[in-house]
């Protein structure tokens, strides 16, 4: 079993300002704690060995590292934060496994630019807490649909062999999935 | 002004997961540096991928991970210098990609290959097409996705304009025309290879890597 320690998302934001203001490695370790094992989880999800994955993970807590200056905390929590980091680290990787030429740069952005540049650090928490209100209101299907979007390698190939349904209704299913969570938001806006 | 034609949820989804083919993304990217709407569903969309990793059980890290990271916070990181910006007047989502040679598939119409399409991935290439001219009727052995950079063209299914979106699945066959006294200039993903009606199209195909 791991140490799985659970913080609350104003802690780990306050860990990456931490880190980016007063390089405090207490900070940290406090954040490898507790993201380094589910970064580590993600990148085993998505087909990843477990060597790759721990790997990875720790490439994931260095890039934290190297990029905290760059976290906004008005613009999105930690774990969006912290996901995206994860989730470019292993399009990189896979780039990497496929191209034998280097590539020059970085297609990946850490963050879509200025995006919802108006939100205030309020207006993020708030809607990280109506997302997961919206998440509150869907089936365990509907969740299932979205969750296995984001960790399995193939998402339409493994949810149709998962809940054995053919590959053109997963598709209509996430698409009124989605159409769903948007209206759930939208409304509560 | 903003786009008219978006990618569908499922598609911004999809790149918000990091789910997306290459080609695809760089598409989705140029997409949503002209949308607001699209980029902040985007960031919703990661909102639910942190809410997600924040959700997953934890896998115990090897015993000295975090020594071992401890120690390498001091180590100089990968330069943080920016990609080489993308030739003028192409979107910055093209930084660091190497333009290939701009070659002439019929009159009127030239193609850059970006990424060559290769077994399982999908090609990315610039088409630019001289006002009037269509791109022969084709249809796609997948899925096409293109986005307008400069100029407009315009389908069965409308007018594409800067930063406007076309999905298309499969058997699809469509012969987008150029609008307006412009040039028009964009950037498409094609999954398997496009499948032109005219022979002769389909003739030169194997000579351009289409």
């Amino acid at each position: 079993m791991t140490r799985s320690v659970v913080q609350s998302p104003a802690r780990l934001s306050e860990l990456i300002v931490r880190i980016a203001t007063l390089r405090d490695r207490a900070a940290f370790a406090e954040m490898f704690d507790h993201f380094a094992p589910r970064v580590k989880s993600y990148m085993l999800r998505l087909g990843a060995g477990p060597t790759e994955a721990d790997d990875l993970a720790q490439e994931a807590m260095l890039t934290i590292w190297r990029k905290a200056a760059r976290f906004d905390p008005t613009r999105a929590g930690a774990a969006t934060w912290v996901f995206t980091i994860a989730r470019n680290l292993r399009i990189d990787a896979l780039r990497r496994e496929r191209c034998v030429e280097p590539f020059d740069g970085g297609a990946v952005p850490d963050v879509p630019d200025e995006a919802a540049g108006a939100d205030s650090a309020m207006a993020a928490a708030q809607s990280e807490q109506a997302l997961r209100a919206a998440f509150a209101g869907l089936s365990e299907e509907e969740t299932m649909l979205v969750r296995m979007s984001f960790f399995e390698d193939q998402p339409h190939s493994a949810i149709s062999h998962t809940l054995r349904l053919p590959l053109g209704t997963v598709k209509s299913k996430l698409r009124r999935t989605l159409a769903r969570l948007r209206a759930i938001l939208e409304a509560g806006r | 002004m903003s786009p008219l034609h978006h990618p569908s949820d499922e598609t911004l989804l999809a790149h918000a997961a990091g789910a997306l083919d290459e080609a695809f993304r760089v598409i989705v990217a140029v997409h949503i540096a002209a949308c607001a709407q699209c980029r902040s569903l985007v960031l919703r969309a990661e909102q639910v991928g942190g809410e997600m990793l924040d959700t997953l059980a934890a896998t115990a890290m090897t015993g000295d991970a975090l020594d071992r990271t401890l120690a390498r916070l001091d180590e100089q990181g990968p330069a943080d210098r920016p990609a080489a910006p993308p030739p003028d007047g192409l979107p910055a989502a093209l930084a660091g990609y190497t333009i290939g040679r701009w070659r002439s598939l019929f009159p009127g119409v030239a193609l850059a290959s970006i990424l060559p399409p290769e077994r399982g991935r999908a090609g990315l290439h610039l088409l630019r097409l001289a006002p009037g001219r269509a791109l022969g009727d084709h249809g796609h052995g997948g899925r096409e996705m293109s986005v307008v950079i400069a100029g407009a063209v315009t389908d069965e299914r409308g007018t594409y304009g800067p930063g406007d979106v076309a999905e298309r699945d499969d058997e699809a066959h469509h012969a987008p025309v150029v609008v307006g006294g412009q040039t028009c200039l964009c950037l498409i993903a094609v999954e398997g290879r496009l499948r032109f009606r005219h022979w002769a199209l389909r003739l030169l195909q194997p000579l351009i890597g289409v």
